[in-house]
This record gives structure tokens, sequence and C-alpha cells, in this order.
């Protein structure tokens, strides 16, 4: 199994669990069920992330041949680990509610707001990324930009 | 000096002295690197970060994550609403690099290498 294909396992075995699950009538049975998944998700997108990072890195240092195709389905991970992210923060809060102290909570909502602030304003990328090279810069060497706009 | 292994893609980095594309004086200001140094080339790519004076960013810029507390994202280290320059591209040489702040996320990254290149007129 791929490193690609290993972190898609683990995003698909996290978003279908994370839908299909019911909270127990045991409710303490249910909250362990819960952190569970949420470390699921937690280590799932790790996963994501480890392999975005080390897939832009070959690419843009020129190991890689671009690919737009592998470009998209990184992007439909992430979004597909999103997918049942509200149902589950409605459940954390039902849980923390009821006066449950819910393992991995926090790192779950920190891993969450980051992909949403990660994401912000961006969509589904439709050209691959490609290396930056001397020729970019070089282009952009007599850029007209108001730099005023930027004294920090 | 900053060794070049960490001066990885995505890096965030302090550089000396980095001037506007037009001349004039130069500034010591945060940057995204885009084009790591090699074992046989001590140059690096970077884009600018600037401080996010309006609203929403320009066409030129892309957002980068920040938070407003105490040391900042901690991954970006940025504490104010920040951008990357996708126009503001410039060359640098290893010995320039101050000191090292974060690490730009992989999606934001994304999308600054695909408007640099949009922007430079091969994309």
């Amino acid at each position: 199994m791929t490193v690609f294909e290993s972190a898609r396992h683990a995003v698909d075995a996290y978003s279908e669990n994370a839908e299909a699950w019911r909270p127990d009538h045991d409710l303490a049975m249910a909250c362990r069920q819960l952190e569970d998944l949420l470390l699921a998700g937690i280590e799932s997108l790790r996963e994501i992330s480890a392999y975005h990072q080390g897939w832009q890195e070959q690419v843009l240092s020129g190991q890689q041949e671009p690919d737009l195709a592998m470009d998209q389905a990184i992007w439909d991970m992430y979004a597909w680990w999103m997918r049942p992210c509200t149902r589950v923060k409605k459940e954390l809060r039902f849980f923390e509610r009821q006066g449950f102290t819910v393992e991995h909570a926090a790192e779950f909502r920190h891993c969450l707001e980051n992909l949403q602030d990660d994401r912000r304003g961006l969509v589904r990328p439709t050209t691959p990324i490609q290396p930056i090279t001397t020729e970019h810069v070089q282009r952009l060497a007599s850029s007209s930009i108001d730099t005023s706009r930027y004294d920090d | 000096m900053i060794g070049k292994a960490a001066l990885t893609v995505g890096a965030i980095v302090y550089v000396e002295n980095v001037k506007p594309p037009q001349g004039g004086k130069g500034k010591d200001r945060r940057v995204v690197i885009l084009r790591a140094p090699t074992a046989d080339d001590d140059t690096f790519t970077f884009a600018v970060i600037a401080t996010l004076r309006n609203l929403n960013p320009a066409d030129d810029e892309v957002r980068i994550p920040h938070k407003p507390i105490s040391g900042g994202d901690r991954q970006t280290s940025l504490t104010a609403p920040s951008v990357a320059v996708c126009r503001w591209v410039q060359d640098a040489d290893i010995t320039r690099v101050q000191s090292i702040k974060g690490k730009c996320p992989s999606i934001t990254l994304g999308e600054i290498v695909r408007k640099v290149d949009a922007i430079s007129g091969s994309g």
C-alpha cells in the first residue's frame, strides 16, 4: 500500500465511522467511542497533511512531475475529512454538556479550526503546482508594487 | 548562520534587507520560501509576507493563517492578519536569513505557488 493509499484509507475509515456512528444507550461507553473517533480523525488528518507536505516538497524541488489529479485528490481528502465534522462537533458538545471531559476534544477542535483557516477563501485547484524557478523571479522583477501598502 | 536543511519550501523566515522590486531602501521582512536551497546552490526564492491592510486580500495576495494571541498561530507564528504578496518574489542567499519563524500550511503554500506561477505569466 502506498503512503497516499494509506492516508486515503485512514480518512475513509474515519469519515465512514463518523457518519455511521450512533450514541450508545450507555453514555459513558458512547463517550469512549467518541474519543476513539476523535483520535482517528486527528491521526488521519495528520496522515493527509504529512503526505501533502511531502508531495509538494517533491514537486517543488523537481523530484516529481506536477500532477493536477493528485493535487485535486489531496484537496478532496481534506474535504472528505471535514464532511462529518459538524455532526462530530455537535456530539462533542452534547457529551460536554452532560459533564463528560472528552479526551482529544481540544486537539480535534484545533485540527478542525486550523483546516478551516487554511482553506478559507480557497477553491479546489484547477492548475497543478509547478516548481518556482529563476525565470519566475526574473519575470516578476519589474513588477509594479505599491510597497507603502506593506510598510508594517 | 541558519543551516540549509532548515530552509525548506514553505518555511517562514526573516530575511534581511528585502528591497522593493522597483529598487529603493531595503527592510528586514518575513517571507515564505518557494524554492529551497540545494547542495549546489546557496540561494532560495521567497515571496514577501505583509500585514493584511484591507478586509480581503488583493488579487495578487494569499492570506496566511494567524492567531491574535501571544506566540501567534502554532504553525505560522503570525499574530496579525497576513498575506503572501505573490508579485513580490525574489532570490536571496542563505546568509541573509536571520531566523526561522514557522511553516506555511501546505494548502496555503500550494495557493501561493499557483498564484506566483499565474501572475508571472507561465500559468
